[in-house]
This record gives structure tokens, C-alpha cells and sequence, in this order.
């Protein structure tokens, strides 16, 4: 059990207050807006970056305390941290590079056949792709068996199939090791498929914390179709507007007034849902 | 006059050689301090350590002349605790090669360590490794190319360095006497021949330097 | 999409299919949504919540007709937008703007104008229910 109540000025109208436990083997996303404090939360827990003031206990054991003045250092805390940019060693081979982590081979070669990465284990870094570059950031992450694994938006850089090879393998990593995991996402689709609670941080604070059917699909709308989609491109016509978006590999056309689309631009996240009736299902023949 | 001519060479070498090599060891650290460092006062030690990129050699040659000059305060009390004589010695011409290459070692390491990303170090930290090890396994190896670059850059800068050695070695042979001083010596006696053969010599190395620099540096960066 | 608050006077939930009613000013209309209501946390009497239905949905009948559709509302027309094609109009609902996207014929065999007053209609289907 990770307890965690801290407090952190982050500019000047905003504090980031988290009172708030995780249970052993959650699988735990932090979502939000960007700047609404998840990263730097983070990074507390990892101790990259220190807390204003507070108390975090992990399993029995004090990582911070600001009233001993205690902070364990970064080093010392059992953790694993995925970054969103690979972060591989460049003048290290991929076994070099989990080896520098914990010299323990057999370790070292069952984390790569987990994978399935064993046949790369002497190539560098830039002889590897995004995604196995990635893959090796993570079996290194546990390499030393930590009691939390961070994942700082680890996928993000990937394309869409790469993504989701990588969250269908993060989810059996899971499975098999059962590491408390914290991750940082901006996907609905991603947290729906790994993780088994959400912490929803508005403005530094933890505005709900439920599972991602509760967060994502019972709320807002009362409506059975909905996904969360990315704008590629926006067409007016006259007093309409022609969105073209995106979401998974699936791209999909809708219109609406010129009027409401002055709020969005190419690039943005929308949501999108209609009623269960509207859709025409055929079955496709192959 | 050969032994004449070797000697003067292979005091400029050994010149180099300590320089760069004293260089390495004061200045990597100072690389890593101003590439990391959040202190306000930096852009104040990233002048002081490139002030002799644009200042005459002769102005950096007088003020060490004068600092270090026997009739002075801390000439004085330097030879007299440590026997340490800056004036007219290869000591001396050591003390200023370090001084005026060191921004050409500074600057290339400075900025290798800056295109180190964040995060890679930080990965590194989260993986229990310190700052020592990070340091040694991690940024320098990582660096090499600029490493290299540095590293060569304040050897040929101190092979090539004229007014500084001129101001505070003179010119005795065996002692402070280097290939530059010796060329010039050389054209005033109007002895064209053997200034060309140092000329030649000095021509050869720096090309030699440069071409084995970017063909490591191309391999390296492969 | 066009938003009038409203608030929830009945629930009835049978199995996946559940029929909310509910009043906007005197107006009562009906949402139909694929979900048992105990799904549904914001779905319940006296609640307030925003109706929610797209502009291609809402239909306009000038005059008094008879229809099977639940959700009708009278209207004055203020604007009127159109191409060749389509016609946007929209509508004053006391006070609340209310859009609809209509093609250019129905505008014509119509002859909508502004200041006309019409009904709007809408299907139960469309109307989606959203947290005020």
C-alpha cells in the first residue's frame, strides 16, 4: 500500500494537494489536462523532484517526510521510471543497457524472452526501432524489481499499431509480475485497457478517483457510442463545418454548425458519441 | 642546429601534451559545472573561462607577466613556499597554455554534456546509479565526440599559441623556445630554410590532428 | 449540437432499454437510451440536466399536423442560413436558441421565413441526456 499526502507549489495559483492511498498491484493512471500536476506527481513519488511538504509511506516504509526533513533520494527508492523518450543508453547494447541497472543475467534473459527481444540483446540502441526501443526501456525499468513502476506517457511517440502491441504487452507484464504501476496518459482507450482505477487531476487537485468504466463511460453522457477522437482536418462550407477525424486507424467524417467549430482547431481531442440507434451495423463478409 | 631543431619541437609537443592533459582533468568538471549548473552567476564563469577567445594573447601574456613576476606579491610568495617560477619557465608556459586553451576545451565538453538529454540522466538516478557513476558510465562515454573534439582543439591550439609564450617564456631554447617562437626567430635571421621546415612540420600535424578528429568523430557518431 | 436544460420528472428502465421524461419549460419531452438507468448515476427524478440533440435532427412543421414523435416544441424562426443544398434555421425556443439543419427544398416547398412560427420536432432516439 502507497500512502501519499503531499503538497507542492507549482506557480502561483497552483498547488498540487494529494491526500490520497494506492493499493498494492493497482495498476493506477493519472489523467488530466496537461499542466494539471500529473507528471510532477510523479516525479514526487519517484523522487526526481521534491515535495513542499507532506508524507509519502510505500509498503511500511518512509520515502518523504517533511517533518523529519527526510527525503530518500531517488537512488535508494525501489522504483522503476519509463520516460516518454526511450532514455536508452546510447553507448550501451540492450544488454548492457539492463545489466547497468542490475547485473543479474538470468534476470537480464528472462525479461528479454518476456518480450521477446532476446534475438536484439547485443544491438545499440539506434539499431532499434521505436517500439522495441521502448519495450527495452520497460523490461529495464524492472530490472531491479521495484515495488512501483512509473510510466510517464511511454507510448506516446508510437504509432497506433505499435501502441497497442505495446499496451496488450504492458497489460500481461502486469499480469505476470503484478508491479504496483502508475502511469501517465492522455489515451481513454489505454487507461480502458490497463488500468483498474483512474485519479482524474484538475488544477493539482484529484478530482475523482474511480475505475475507467465509472470515469469514461457512466459519466457525462447518457449516450451508448463514444470515443475520443483527434481532429485532422476542419472544412467550412458556407455555415457548416466538415470534421475529419480520427480515432484508432479509423478515420470517420461530421458536420457541424461553422458557429461551434471556431472553439476547435487541427490537433484537438474531441469526444465523440451519438446514440446506440444511429449506427447502420453490417456484417463484413471477408 | 638538427639537435637544435628537434629539441625546439619536442618541447612544443611536450608543451601540448601537458597542457591538454592537465586541461582534461580541471577542465571536464568545469564543463560539467557550467553545463548544469542553475547558479545566476553563470553567464559571469562562462565569460571569465572564454575571455581568451577575444583577447589579444599579448594582453593575457602582460597581466601573467605581471602577476607572476618575481618583483610581484604572489611571484614572490609562490617561489618562495613553493619554488613555483612562472616568469621565463616551462612551468611557466605551461600555466599560460591552460589559461588561454582552456576555453577550447570548455565550450566543445560544455555543450556535449548540454545535448545529454534530461531524462537520461534522470534514468539513470531512477535506476540506482549516483551521480559519480552516471557521470563516468553514463555522460562521458556519450560524449566522446566532443570529448575528442575538446581534447584535440587545446593540443593544436597550444602547439600554435605565440603571443602568451612570447610574453612570459621568452625564447631560450630547450626551455620555452617553441616551433612558433623559433619560426619567427628563424624569418628574422632570414634563415627561410629551417623556419619552412618548422613551418612544414607544424602544417602537417595540425592537418594530420584535424583529419583524424573528423574521421573518429564520423565513426563515433554512426 | 443544441443544449436546453431541463429536468427529469420519470425513469423507466427495462433491461438495456430505459425512457426518461422530462420537462423543459411547459414542454414535456422523452430521451430513449440503450442502458439500464441503474448505469446511469445522473439519471434520476428532479435532476437537471442539459438535453442534447444535433441540428440535423430536428425536424420543422409549419401549422398543426399529427406525428408520432414525442418531442415537439413550438418555436419562432430569427435566421435562416442556406445553399444550394442545405438550410440552417435557427429557432427561438423561449429564449434558448435551438439549430436545425434542413435541406434546401424542405426549406423552399415550406417557405420558411424569419419570424415564422413553427414546431420542431425531435425523435426520442436523438435525444441524448448530459450532466448540467
Amino acid at each position: 500500500m502507497i500512502k501519499i499526502d503531499i503538497k507542492k507549489r507549482l506557480a502561483k495559483d497552483l498547488l498540487l494537494k494529494v491526500n490520497r492511498v494506492i493499493q498494492k498491484g493497482d495498476f493506477l493512471a493519472l489523467f488530466g489536462e496537461s499542466g494539471a500536476g500529473k507528471t510532477t506527481l510523479l516525479r514526487i513519488l519517484s523522487g526526481l523532484e521534491r515535495p513542499d511538504e507532506g508524507k509519502i509511506v510505500v509498503e511500511g516504509e518512509v520515502w518523504f517526510d517533511s517533518q523529519t526533513g527526510f527525503n530518500m533520494p531517488v537512488q535508494k527508492r525501489k522504483i522503476g521510471f519509463v520516460f516518454q523518450d526511450y532514455t536508452l543508453f546510447p553507448n550501451m547494447s540492450v544488454y548492457e543497457n539492463l545489466l547497468f541497472a542490475k547485473n543479474d543475467r538470468q534476470k537480464a534473459d528472462f525479461l528479454l524472452k518476456l518480450i521477446e527481444l532476446d534475438k536484439l540483446k547485443d544491438r545499440y540502441p539506434h539499431q532499434l526501432s521505436g517500439g522495441q526501443k521502448q519495450r527495452v526501456a520497460l523490461i529495464r525499468a524492472l530490472m531491479r524489481e521495484p515495488k512501483i513502476l512509473f510510466l510517464d506517457e511511454p507510448l506516446s511517440a508510437l504509432d497506433v499499431k505499435m501502441r497497442s502491441k505495446l499496451q496488450d504487452e504492458l497489460a500481461q507484464i502486469h499480469k505476470r509480475l503484478g508491479v504496483t504501476t502508475i502511469l501517465v496518459s492522455h489515451e481513454i482507450s489505454e487507461i480502458f485497457k490497463l488500468c483498474n482505477k483512474v485519479f482524474v487531476l484538475e488544477k493539482g487537485e484529484i478530482k475523482k478517483e474511480a475505475s475507467p468504466f465509472e470515469i469514461f463511460v457512466e459519466a457525462k453522457v447518457a449516450s451508448s457510442f463514444k470515443f475520443d477522437a483527434t481532429i485532422l482536418d476542419l472544412k467550412e462550407e458556407d455555415f457548416l463545418c466538415v470534421l475529419t477525424l480520427s480515432f484508432g486507424s479509423n478515420i470517420i467524417k461530421s458536420v457541424i454548425p461553422k458557429e461551434e467549430a471556431k472553439e476547435l482547431k487541427i490537433g484537438d481531442k474531441v469526444l465523440v458519441s451519438s446514440k446506440a440507434f444511429n449506427p447502420i451495423i453490417q456484417k463484413i463478409e471477408f | 642546429m638538427e639537435s637544435d631543431f628537434l629539441e625546439t619541437l619536442l618541447l612544443t609537443f611536450k608543451l601540448a601534451f601537458v597542457t591538454t592533459s592537465i586541461l582534461l582533468v580541471i577542465g571536464v568538471p568545469i564543463s560539467y559545472f557550467l553545463a548544469y549548473t542553475k547558479s545566476k552567476l553563470k553567464p559571469i564563469f562562462e565569460t571569465i573561462v572564454s575571455m581568451p577567445l577575444v583577447l589579444p594573447p599579448t594582453v593575457l601574456g602582460f597581466y601573467l607577466l605581471l602577476f607572476f613576476s618575481p618583483e610581484s606579491y604572489l611571484g614572490r610568495f609562490l617561489e618562495e613556499s613553493i619554488g613555483f617560477k612562472a616568469v621565463f619557465t616551462f612551468e611557466g608556459l605551461v600555466l599560460g597554455s591552460i589559461i588561454f586553451s582552456l576555453p577550447f576545451l570548455v565550450q566543445p565538453i560544455q555543450s556535449g554534456f548540454e545535448t545529454i538529454p534530461k531524462s537520461l540522466i534522470e534514468a539513470s538516478y531512477t535506476l540506482g546509479k549516483g551521480k559519480l557513476e552516471t557521470f563516468f558510465k553514463v555522460l562521458l562515454p556519450n560524449i566522446k565526440p566532443s570529448l575528442i573534439t575538446g581534447v584535440v582543439l587545446s593540443f593544436a591550439h597550444t602547439i600554435g599559441e605565440f603571443g602568451v609564450v612570447l610574453m612570459i617564456g621568452g625564447n631560450i631554447p630547450g626551455e620555452t623556445k617553441v616551433a612558433s617562437i623559433a619560426i619567427y626567430d628563424e624569418v628574422e635571421a632570414l634563415n627561410y630554410d629551417i623556419a619552412n621546415r618548422y613551418a612544414l612540420v607544424l602544417l602537417s600535424v595540425s592537418f594530420l590532428i584535424l583529419l583524424i578528429v573528423y574521421t573518429l568523430n564520423k565513426k563515433v557518431r554512426v | 449540437m443544441n443544449k436546453i436544460a431541463a429536468v427529469i420528472e420519470e425513469v423507466k428502465s427495462k433491461g438495456e432499454f430505459t425512457i426518461v421524461k422530462l420537462r423543459a419549460f411547459e414542454d414535456s419531452f422523452t430521451s430513449l437510451i440503450v442502458q439500464n438507468s441503474s448505469l446511469l448515476p445522473f439519471v434520476k427524478k428532479n435532476k437537471k440536466v442539459w438535453m442534447v440533440f444535433k441540428e440535423s435532427e430536428v425536424s420543422i412543421a409549419k401549422g398543426e399536423c399529427k406525428i408520432s414523435l414525442q418531442n415537439r416544441f413550438f418555436c419562432k424562426i430569427t435566421h435562416i442560413e442556406y445553399n444550394d443544398i442545405l438550410a440552417l434555421i435557427t429557432l427561438d425556443y423561449k429564449n434558448e436558441r435551438v439549430m436545425s439543419l434542413i435541406t434546401y427544398n424542405a426549406l423552399r416547398d415550406l417557405e420558411l421565413k424569419v419570424g415564422d412560427e413553427v414546431f420542431a420536432f425531435v425523435k426520442s432516439n436523438e435525444l441524448a441526456i448530459m450532466e448540467l
